[in-house]
């Protein structure tokens, strides 16, 4: 459940302050598959950074599974994001220099968890985001789609219930975005808390979507 | 001006001192606007960046606290080397003794490390209740460290300042010998008999922890500060020496006897100051401070185990103890 009261977001740049966001208000259930969309800079990546506990807002409330995360202290908010959300970043993010199993693995050191568990919890990712047949490639040779795939399983290891993901078609041909809108499905039926930004007009179509927030200018429109 | 002060020990000390302070003046400052403006239950742009700022605040005094449990080592260590160019005193003890503000400086530095450490415990709990519900505690008793710290950096200044190395100063054997015939232990106490104490105390102490017993553990603690500081003055003390009549606090952190003052004094202090915190967490914030407490057992563990290593090395080394001194009571 994700709670959001009064948000704002801006930047002082000498005298003038730039909202990235102005005064959003909304409220996701559990399990609900949200879309965020709007034009370039229309705040669609600054609000699923405060969701993601990314970034701060400037003033207003916001509440993730009952937690006050923008009250949080830095450790407890790292704690937060780890075993909480799930992100996949437009340019994946990944370590390029690392295999995909290392990649996806990432995320279980700080949770101290035996080689065992982690093993286990890698490739049942792997295999939910479709990529076990490259677990052993390096990060670097993989192809967009492949990049993309593994970014998703690397933010299903922790078993996170919230999944953000910021324009992730944004990098994909047609094939590779079909696949990665089957992998969404499958995660919206295990119950994930699902919140797309993007200005891509092909999650509109989508049946399975339960709420399209329109931002403009960092105001919620609709 | 004293040309002491520009001894380069002296010098370096007062000036992390000194430095610390102009940290900890803009923390002090900072840290009075938010007791004033803090709200945690406000979600105002005012309330995000004072908790913006009491983090940072906090960063601060954190490394500042360490600085300060790194700097009362090196005030000692000061004094004992400037023992050396000082008439008449060969440790601490005399240079220590020079003014009225040598005493007074070190139980207000003791008195500051117990206070940083309570101050560390409750920071502690603060933030790991993600609420800040003791931030407003946390927040006055830096206040009060703060009024101290600035008094010990006075009298840092003067107590320096105010020695002239012209002037004869005592010697360890005159502040702590037996010479004047009055029996120095307290409570009227002989050598075994606080030696016994010494190690019921402690077994008291261990017991407690482990039984869970915060009040009998209050106790021994009260009753160790005396006994383990005169039984290592009257009795350990000289087995580190291996002189029955050589009774000084300070000698023992001095190059000839490695150094093993800083280890004996600095857990037996250690293990004081970690009780009481660990009392104070469990009785006050009710919080489980089992791992001050193990900490605890573990720095009078090293206390101990030191104090009886020289006991037993010496008796090792040539088969008898030292003959106990003979103590008159002035009647």
């Amino acid at each position: 459940m994700i709670e959001i009261k009064n948000l704002n977001r801006y930047y002082q740049v000498g005298k003038e302050r730039f909202y990235a966001i102005r005064d959003i208000s909304l409220s996701i259930k559990k399990g609900e598959f949200v879309l965020f969309h709007g034009v370039s800079g229309s705040g669609k990546t600054t609000l699923l950074s405060i969701i993601a506990g990314v970034d701060r807002p400037s003033s207003g409330m916001i509440s993730v599974n009952n937690e006050l995360i923008s009250k949080l202290p830095d450790q407890h908010l790292s704690r937060f994001r780890n075993r909480e959300i799930g992100i996949i970043f437009q340019h994946y993010n990944l370590l390029e220099s690392l295999t995909v199993y290392d990649n996806v693995s990432a995320p279980l050191i700080p949770e101290r968890l035996s080689l065992k568990e982690i093993d286990k919890r890698v490739k049942k990712s792997l295999k939910i985001a479709n990529i076990s047949h490259k677990a052993n490639s390096i990060a670097s040779t993989l192809s967009g789609g492949e990049k993309q795939r593994c970014a998703i399983a690397r933010a299903l290891v922790t078993d996170a219930s919230i999944i953000v993901c910021d324009e992730p078609t944004a990098n994909l041909d047609r094939a590779n975005i079909d696949i990665f809108l089957d992998i969404l499905k499958k995660l919206h039926k295990l119950n994930k808390t699902i919140i797309v930004s993007t200005h891509d007009p092909i999650f509109q179509k989508l049946d399975y979507i339960d709420q399209i927030i329109h931002l403009e200018d960092g105001v919620l429109v609709s | 001006m004293n040309s002491l002060l520009l001894n380069t020990d002296i010098a370096i000390f007062l000036l992390g001192e000194f430095i610390l302070w102009v940290v900890l003046l803009i923390a002090f400052g900072v840290n009075l606007y938010l007791l004033k403006k803090w709200d945690f239950h406000s979600y105002t742009n005012l309330q995000y960046r004072i908790e913006k700022l009491a983090y940072l605040i906090m960063v601060i005094i954190i490394f500042s606290f360490l600085m300060k449990f790194i700097l009362l080592p090196y005030f000692v260590f000061t004094m004992d080397k400037i023992s050396d160019i000082v008439p008449g005193a060969m440790c601490s003890a005399g240079v220590i003794s020079f003014n009225a503000y040598g005493m007074k400086l070190f139980f207000i530095k003791m008195a500051i490390l117990l206070l940083l450490m309570i101050w560390l415990m409750i920071n502690h709990y603060d933030i790991e209740a993600k609420v800040y519900p003791w931030f407003r505690a946390k927040s006055w008793l830096f206040v009060f460290i703060f009024i101290l710290i600035t008094i010990e950096l006075y009298w840092d200044y003067a107590f320096f300042a105010d020695i002239d190395i012209h002037k004869v100063l005592n010697c360890c054997s005159t502040l702590y010998g037996l010479l004047e015939g009055v029996n120095p232990l307290p409570f009227g106490l002989d050598k075994r008999e606080i030696i016994i104490l010494f190690y019921m105390i402690y077994a008291m102490i261990i017991s407690s922890t482990f039984g869970k017993q915060n009040y009998i553990l209050l106790i021994g603690l009260i009753l160790f500060i005396p006994i383990g500081y005169y039984s290592v003055l009257y009795f350990f003390g000289t087995y580190i020496y291996e002189m029955p009549n050589h009774n000084c606090p300070f000698c023992m952190l001095q190059k000839d006897y490695y150094y093993i003052g800083y280890p004996l004094w600095g857990s037996f202090f250690g293990g004081v100051f970690l009780g009481i915190t660990a009392i104070l967490a469990e009785e006050r914030l009710k919080k489980d401070s089992k791992r001050l407490k193990y900490l605890m057992v573990l720095s009078f563990t090293i206390f101990v185990t030191i104090c009886t290593f020289f006991v037993l090395h010496y008796y090792y080394k040539n088969g008898v103890f030292l003959e106990p001194v003979k103590v008159e009571m002035v009647m």
